[in-house]
Protein backbone atom coordinates (compact mmCIF):
# COMPACT_ATOMS: atom_id res chain seq x y z
CA UNK A 1 0.00 0.00 0.00
CA UNK A 2 2.88 2.24 -0.53
CA UNK A 3 0.68 4.50 -2.88
CA UNK A 4 -2.41 5.45 -0.75
CA UNK A 5 -3.75 7.70 -3.68
CA UNK A 6 -4.53 3.69 -5.16
CA UNK A 7 -6.20 2.28 -2.05
CA UNK A 8 -10.16 3.55 -3.45
CA UNK A 9 -9.55 2.41 -6.88
CA UNK A 10 -8.01 -1.37 -5.60
CA UNK A 11 -8.78 -4.62 -6.69
CA UNK A 12 -9.22 -7.63 -4.14
CA UNK A 13 -8.96 -11.07 -5.18
CA UNK A 14 -8.63 -14.66 -3.17
CA UNK A 15 -11.96 -15.70 -1.83
CA UNK A 16 -13.85 -13.63 -4.60
CA UNK A 17 -15.72 -11.28 -2.23
CA UNK A 18 -14.42 -8.19 -3.68
CA UNK A 19 -13.07 -7.95 -7.07
CA UNK A 20 -13.07 -4.39 -7.49
CA UNK A 21 -13.74 -1.23 -4.95
CA UNK A 22 -14.78 2.06 -5.85
CA UNK A 23 -14.59 3.64 -2.56
CA UNK A 24 -13.12 3.24 0.90
CA UNK A 25 -16.40 3.02 2.73
CA UNK A 26 -16.64 -0.29 0.70
CA UNK A 27 -13.15 -1.47 1.50
CA UNK A 28 -13.78 -0.78 5.11
CA UNK A 29 -16.42 -2.96 5.12
CA UNK A 30 -15.51 -5.62 2.85
CA UNK A 31 -12.20 -5.61 5.64
CA UNK A 32 -14.48 -5.43 8.92
CA UNK A 33 -16.39 -8.52 7.74
CA UNK A 34 -13.49 -10.53 7.51
CA UNK A 35 -13.68 -12.53 10.67
CA UNK A 36 -11.62 -15.81 10.18
CA UNK A 37 -8.39 -16.18 8.43
CA UNK A 38 -9.63 -18.44 5.79
CA UNK A 39 -12.49 -15.64 4.77
CA UNK A 40 -8.57 -13.52 4.35
CA UNK A 41 -8.19 -12.26 1.18
CA UNK A 42 -5.71 -10.54 -1.04
CA UNK A 43 -6.11 -7.06 -2.07
CA UNK A 44 -4.41 -5.31 -4.88
CA UNK A 45 -3.38 -1.74 -5.63
CA UNK A 46 -1.09 -0.25 -8.55
CA UNK A 47 1.68 -0.33 -6.44
CA UNK A 48 1.22 -3.10 -3.88
CA UNK A 49 -0.42 -6.51 -2.85
CA UNK A 50 -0.34 -7.73 0.78
CA UNK A 51 -2.90 -10.01 2.84
CA UNK A 52 -5.79 -7.77 4.24
CA UNK A 53 -4.24 -8.68 7.87
CA UNK A 54 -1.38 -6.84 6.72
CA UNK A 55 -3.02 -3.75 4.70
CA UNK A 56 -4.58 -2.48 7.96
CA UNK A 57 -1.10 -2.56 9.25
CA UNK A 58 0.32 -0.77 6.56
CA UNK A 59 -2.65 1.97 6.44
CA UNK A 60 -2.39 2.51 9.75
CA UNK A 61 1.39 2.95 10.13
CA UNK A 62 0.64 5.91 7.49
CA UNK A 63 0.47 9.24 9.09
CA UNK A 64 -1.80 10.63 6.89
CA UNK A 65 -4.77 8.09 6.55
CA UNK A 66 -7.62 8.79 8.70
CA UNK A 67 -8.41 5.93 10.57
CA UNK A 68 -12.56 5.43 10.41
CA UNK A 69 -14.27 5.99 13.71
CA UNK A 70 -15.85 2.43 14.59
CA UNK A 71 -12.62 0.71 13.96
CA UNK A 72 -10.77 3.40 16.10
CA UNK A 73 -13.19 2.92 19.17
CA UNK A 74 -12.68 -1.01 18.29
CA UNK A 75 -8.68 -0.36 18.60
CA UNK A 76 -9.35 1.30 21.70
CA UNK A 77 -11.74 -1.51 23.18
CA UNK A 78 -9.67 -3.81 22.51
CA UNK A 79 -6.19 -2.06 24.10
CA UNK A 80 -8.23 -1.52 27.40
CA UNK A 81 -9.28 -4.90 27.85
CA UNK A 82 -5.80 -6.84 26.83
CA UNK A 83 -4.46 -9.76 28.55
CA UNK A 84 -1.29 -8.02 29.63
CA UNK A 85 -3.07 -5.17 30.71
CA UNK A 86 -5.29 -6.59 32.65
CA UNK A 87 -2.42 -8.94 34.62
CA UNK A 88 -0.57 -5.36 34.73
CA UNK A 89 -3.38 -4.28 36.51
CA UNK A 90 -3.78 -6.89 38.66
CA UNK A 91 -0.13 -7.09 39.92
CA UNK A 92 -0.35 -3.47 40.86
CA UNK A 93 -3.24 -4.27 43.08
CA UNK A 94 -1.78 -7.02 44.47
CA UNK A 95 1.62 -4.92 45.34
CA UNK A 96 -0.61 -2.07 46.53
CA UNK A 97 -2.61 -4.92 48.80
CA UNK A 98 0.71 -5.64 50.45
CA UNK A 99 1.81 -1.78 50.73
CA UNK A 100 -1.40 -1.25 52.81
CA UNK A 101 -1.51 -4.49 54.51
CA UNK A 102 2.56 -3.39 55.76
CA UNK A 103 1.24 -0.33 56.90
CA UNK A 104 -1.51 -1.38 58.94
CA UNK A 105 0.09 -4.48 60.56
CA UNK A 106 3.20 -2.88 61.91
CA UNK A 107 2.04 -0.90 64.76
CA UNK A 108 0.15 -4.53 65.55
CA UNK A 109 3.63 -6.33 65.19
CA UNK A 110 5.27 -3.28 66.87
CA UNK A 111 2.14 -3.85 70.50
CA UNK A 112 2.34 -7.65 70.18
CA UNK A 113 6.24 -7.69 70.26
CA UNK A 114 6.00 -4.92 73.63
CA UNK A 115 3.49 -7.01 75.37
CA UNK A 116 4.89 -10.25 74.78
CA UNK A 117 8.30 -8.96 76.22
CA UNK A 118 6.95 -7.84 79.43
CA UNK A 119 4.69 -10.71 80.03
CA UNK A 120 5.97 -14.51 81.38
CA UNK A 121 6.64 -17.79 79.97
CA UNK A 122 3.51 -19.44 80.80
CA UNK A 123 1.53 -15.77 80.10
CA UNK A 124 3.20 -15.66 76.35
CA UNK A 125 2.07 -19.35 75.56
CA UNK A 126 -1.65 -18.66 76.70
CA UNK A 127 -1.55 -15.27 74.84
CA UNK A 128 -0.43 -16.95 71.47
CA UNK A 129 -2.22 -19.90 71.27
CA UNK A 130 -5.40 -19.23 73.48
CA UNK A 131 -5.87 -15.52 72.95
CA UNK A 132 -5.70 -14.57 76.71
CA UNK A 133 -3.24 -14.18 79.67
CA UNK A 134 -3.46 -14.19 83.67
CA UNK A 135 -1.73 -12.86 86.23
CA UNK A 136 -3.01 -12.17 90.01
CA UNK A 137 -2.91 -8.84 91.92
CA UNK A 138 -2.73 -9.96 95.56
CA UNK A 139 -5.13 -12.67 95.70
CA UNK A 140 -6.98 -11.77 93.18
CA UNK A 141 -6.99 -13.54 89.71
CA UNK A 142 -7.32 -11.18 86.57
CA UNK A 143 -7.77 -12.58 83.22
CA UNK A 144 -6.94 -10.68 80.05
CA UNK A 145 -8.96 -11.99 76.60
CA UNK A 146 -7.67 -10.63 73.08
CA UNK A 147 -10.19 -8.06 72.65
CA UNK A 148 -10.86 -3.60 73.60
CA UNK A 149 -13.95 -3.90 75.13
CA UNK A 150 -15.61 -6.14 78.47
CA UNK A 151 -12.49 -7.96 77.64
CA UNK A 152 -11.42 -8.32 81.69
CA UNK A 153 -12.31 -11.17 83.48
CA UNK A 154 -11.97 -11.60 87.28
CA UNK A 155 -11.85 -15.53 87.41
CA UNK A 156 -12.17 -17.97 90.64
CA UNK A 157 -11.52 -22.29 90.53
CA UNK A 158 -15.23 -21.74 89.54
CA UNK A 159 -14.90 -19.98 86.60
CA UNK A 160 -15.73 -16.05 86.01
CA UNK A 161 -16.81 -14.17 88.81
CA UNK A 162 -16.79 -10.81 87.31
CA UNK A 163 -16.72 -9.20 83.11
CA UNK A 164 -14.99 -6.13 83.41
CA UNK A 165 -14.95 -2.89 80.87
CA UNK A 166 -12.50 -0.49 81.20
CA UNK A 167 -10.11 0.73 77.98
CA UNK A 168 -8.10 3.20 76.56
CA UNK A 169 -10.42 6.24 75.32
CA UNK A 170 -9.06 6.19 71.93
CA UNK A 171 -9.61 2.02 72.38
CA UNK A 172 -10.31 1.77 68.27
CA UNK A 173 -7.39 3.36 67.23
CA UNK A 174 -4.67 1.27 69.26
CA UNK A 175 -3.39 -2.44 68.77
CA UNK A 176 -5.45 -4.87 70.87
CA UNK A 177 -1.97 -5.85 72.45
CA UNK A 178 -1.73 -2.01 73.13
CA UNK A 179 -5.18 -2.33 74.83
CA UNK A 180 -4.15 -4.96 77.16
CA UNK A 181 -0.90 -3.26 78.36
CA UNK A 182 -2.69 -0.58 79.06
CA UNK A 183 -5.63 -2.68 81.71
CA UNK A 184 -2.35 -4.99 82.35
CA UNK A 185 -0.44 -1.87 83.83
CA UNK A 186 -3.60 -0.29 85.26
CA UNK A 187 -4.90 -3.20 87.32
CA UNK A 188 -1.40 -4.12 88.48
CA UNK A 189 -0.51 -0.95 89.90
CA UNK A 190 -4.06 1.29 90.31
CA UNK A 191 -6.63 -1.78 90.59
CA UNK A 192 -8.99 0.61 92.61
CA UNK A 193 -9.10 2.89 89.81
CA UNK A 194 -9.51 0.44 87.66
CA UNK A 195 -12.66 -0.56 89.39
CA UNK A 196 -13.18 2.68 90.09
CA UNK A 197 -13.78 3.55 86.07
CA UNK A 198 -14.85 0.07 85.20
CA UNK A 199 -18.57 -1.23 83.77
CA UNK A 200 -19.18 -4.59 85.54
CA UNK A 201 -20.98 -6.48 82.21
CA UNK A 202 -21.47 -9.30 84.50
CA UNK A 203 -21.14 -10.41 88.33
CA UNK A 204 -21.48 -13.95 89.83
CA UNK A 205 -24.40 -13.70 91.86
CA UNK A 206 -23.67 -12.99 95.29
CA UNK A 207 -20.35 -10.94 94.23
CA UNK A 208 -19.37 -7.81 95.85
CA UNK A 209 -16.36 -5.97 94.74
CA UNK A 210 -13.59 -5.89 97.09
CA UNK A 211 -11.61 -3.63 95.46
CA UNK B 1 22.12 1.39 82.13
CA UNK B 2 20.15 3.71 79.78
CA UNK B 3 16.44 4.14 81.09
CA UNK B 4 13.42 3.44 78.66
CA UNK B 5 10.39 5.69 78.01
CA UNK B 6 7.29 3.45 76.17
CA UNK B 7 4.96 5.64 75.11
CA UNK B 8 1.64 3.34 73.69
CA UNK B 9 -0.12 4.81 71.16
CA UNK B 10 -1.85 3.94 67.39
CA UNK B 11 1.54 3.38 65.82
CA UNK B 12 2.21 0.34 68.39
CA UNK B 13 4.92 2.12 70.65
CA UNK B 14 7.39 4.94 70.59
CA UNK B 15 10.43 4.33 72.99
CA UNK B 16 12.65 7.21 74.13
CA UNK B 17 15.78 6.40 75.98
CA UNK B 18 18.13 7.77 77.96
CA UNK B 19 20.93 8.04 80.26
CA UNK B 20 19.93 9.39 83.38
CA UNK B 21 23.65 11.60 83.98
CA UNK B 22 23.24 13.63 80.99
CA UNK B 23 20.73 16.55 81.09
CA UNK B 24 20.26 17.17 77.41
CA UNK B 25 18.75 13.28 77.22
CA UNK B 26 17.04 13.84 80.67
CA UNK B 27 15.42 16.66 79.41
CA UNK B 28 14.19 15.34 75.87
CA UNK B 29 12.62 12.53 77.81
CA UNK B 30 11.34 14.65 80.74
CA UNK B 31 9.33 17.12 78.06
CA UNK B 32 8.01 13.81 76.65
CA UNK B 33 6.91 12.45 79.72
CA UNK B 34 5.27 16.24 80.51
CA UNK B 35 3.53 16.30 77.30
CA UNK B 36 1.88 13.06 77.28
CA UNK B 37 0.82 14.05 81.05
CA UNK B 38 -0.98 16.79 79.29
CA UNK B 39 -2.65 14.73 76.70
CA UNK B 40 -4.40 11.99 80.04
CA UNK B 41 -1.31 9.69 79.77
CA UNK B 42 -1.05 7.49 82.89
CA UNK B 43 2.48 6.50 83.91
CA UNK B 44 3.58 3.73 85.66
CA UNK B 45 7.33 2.95 86.14
CA UNK B 46 8.39 -0.49 86.19
CA UNK B 47 11.72 -2.52 87.00
CA UNK B 48 13.38 -4.08 83.98
CA UNK B 49 11.76 -7.36 84.22
CA UNK B 50 8.39 -5.86 84.60
CA UNK B 51 7.37 -7.50 88.04
CA UNK B 52 7.21 -4.46 90.59
CA UNK B 53 6.08 -1.14 90.07
CA UNK B 54 4.19 2.06 90.52
CA UNK B 55 1.70 4.91 89.53
CA UNK B 56 3.68 8.13 88.91
CA UNK B 57 2.80 11.25 88.16
CA UNK B 58 5.97 13.51 87.53
CA UNK B 59 8.70 11.99 85.62
CA UNK B 60 11.53 9.72 87.39
CA UNK B 61 15.01 10.56 85.91
CA UNK B 62 16.38 7.56 87.64
CA UNK B 63 13.80 5.38 86.67
CA UNK B 64 14.67 2.29 84.85
CA UNK B 65 11.51 1.97 82.75
CA UNK B 66 8.51 3.81 82.45
CA UNK B 67 5.32 2.88 80.43
CA UNK B 68 3.10 5.67 79.75
CA UNK B 69 -0.97 4.22 78.53
CA UNK B 70 -3.62 6.10 76.90
CA UNK B 71 -6.37 7.62 79.35
CA UNK B 72 -9.01 5.12 80.48
CA UNK B 73 -12.53 4.92 80.79
CA UNK B 74 -15.55 2.36 81.65
CA UNK B 75 -17.08 0.98 78.89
Amino acid sequence: MAGMAGFGTGTGSGTGVITTCGSTGIIWNQWVSVTSASQEFTFTTSTNTAASSAIWVNWSGRGSYVIPETYQQMHVDSRSVSKREIRREIKRMAVRTRQVRKITERPKRKAETLLLKHLAREQRRTWMEKDYFDFSVESRVYRIRRGSVGNVELIDDAGIVAKLCCHPRNVSSLPEADVAMSQWMMLKYNEKEFFRLANFHYQRPGYRSAA
Amino acid sequence: MPSELIVLDKSGDVKMIWDGEKKKEVDAAKKMFDDMKKNGYLAYTVDREGEKGEVIFDFHPQAEKIIMTPQMQGG
